[in-house]
């Protein structure tokens, strides 16, 4: 008798938080079922979401995210530019999510000062390429999503082309110059731009909508300024709560829950602690 | 009249000055822009980066009354 080879087969029923009993798979099967049915695995994982088969890895993610909202991640692309204290944390909660895409770009290598703060610098990626560090770290975090890596600055405009796939772009740079050109390729791609920014034990995130001008309003006219992060530094718990900031904003844009199109600056202060939310 | 002034980041070493109260408030007798509140404080202007009002963006020249609310911000570029 022929082997059954179908995702219900391998499904078995798992209790969620709340005690409902839910169809889960493991990895390991959806990686066997894949190579069997020659199916490449991030196709798996969503034919096994849209027939009602949570892989296992996402179960603690309900019902905070359910099945439907882990279904629009798998078919979702992102872009983070800029992989380091912001960039890391931000590409490795998306990879945890379940992004079915990210495209990460850095043009740098780790070094030692990336040590305080960088998720993924460590005794073994010093000296290496950043996006291929993440790329590496994120297919052993996830192998659901694809990643694509970019060991480039985005720093021209007519790069815009780079972006042609993707629903939502994260600002994780450190440059106000790139800043500004980023936003500039958002504002032509029409796509909304999560920015984000760090400095001592607090930051803001906030919504930059196509060409609203608001990325001028924050470094226009800064190139002699001296930036609050010079004077202050950037320890590990500022980016760590500012990137999650990040990776919610993403998740409200792609989950369409941000329809009035609230694009508040939250600026958060850890050391005071406040949490505030201002109108630009 | 009293406003309530928030400096963040590297401008909270400010507040000290220009006798601000313990709840972080300025005294004024008569008519005043965010801008004379800057100036008591002791802020270099070439140090400000964003001026809120009542939690909304405006510039310095901006009148105060009675129970406002300014939140004043230095360039932040950190990644």
């Amino acid at each position: 008798m022929p082997k059954d080879h179908s995702l219900e087969s391998r499904a078995r029923i798992e209790k969620d938080v709340r005690g409902k009993g839910r169809q889960v798979i493991c990895d390991q099967d959806l990686l066997e079922l894949s190579q069997i049915l020659n199916i490449p695995l991030h196709q798996m994982y969503l034919q096994s979401m849209e027939k009602g088969i949570l892989p296992l890895r996402y179960l603690r993610n309900m019902p905070s995210i359910t099945l439907k909202q882990q279904i629009t991640l798998q078919t979702s692309q992102v872009a983070v530019v800029g992989a380091g204290g912001l960039g890391g944390h931000v590409i490795e909660g998306l990879c945890r999510l379940g992004i079915g895409g990210l495209h990460i770009f850095d043009p740098d290598a780790f070094d030692e000062t990336n040590l305080n703060r960088q998720v993924f610098a460590d005794q073994n990626t010093l000296g290496n390429p950043k996006v291929q560090v993440m790329q590496e770290y994120c297919r052993l975090i996830n192998p659901a999503v694809q990643i694509t890596a970019h060991q480039i600055a985005v720093k021209d405009q007519n790069q815009d082309d780079l972006f042609a796939d993707v629903q939502v772009i994260v600002d994780a740079l450190d440059t106000p110059g790139d800043r500004l050109t980023l936003a500039a390729i958002a504002g032509k791609c029409r796509l909304p731009l999560v920015h984000g920014t760090v400095a001592g034990f607090g930051g803001r995130v906030m919504v930059i909508h196509p060409l609203d001008g608001r990325m001028e309003t924050l470094y226009g006219g800064q190139e002699n300024a001296c930036s609050a992060e010079y004077l202050l530094g950037t320890p590990v718990l500022s980016p760590a709560l500012v990137a999650s900031f990040q990776v919610m904003a993403v998740l409200n844009i792609l989950f369409g829950k941000n329809k009035s199109g609230d694009s508040r600056m939250i600026y958060v202060d850890m050391e005071k602690p406040s949490l505030d939310l201002f109108e630009l | 009249m009293k406003i309530e002034i928030r400096l963040f980041a590297t401008l909270a070493s400010y507040a000290g000055h220009g006798e601000m109260d313990s709840d972080g408030c300025l005294s004024f007798d008569g008519p005043a822009t965010i801008r004379d509140a800057v100036l008591r404080l002791g802020v270099p202007e070439q140090d400000i980066k964003l001026v809120f009002l009542n939690g909304v963006g405006v510039s310095l020249d901006s009148s105060l009354k009675d129970k406002d609310r300014v939140g004043i911000f230095p360039p932040i570029g950190g990644g």
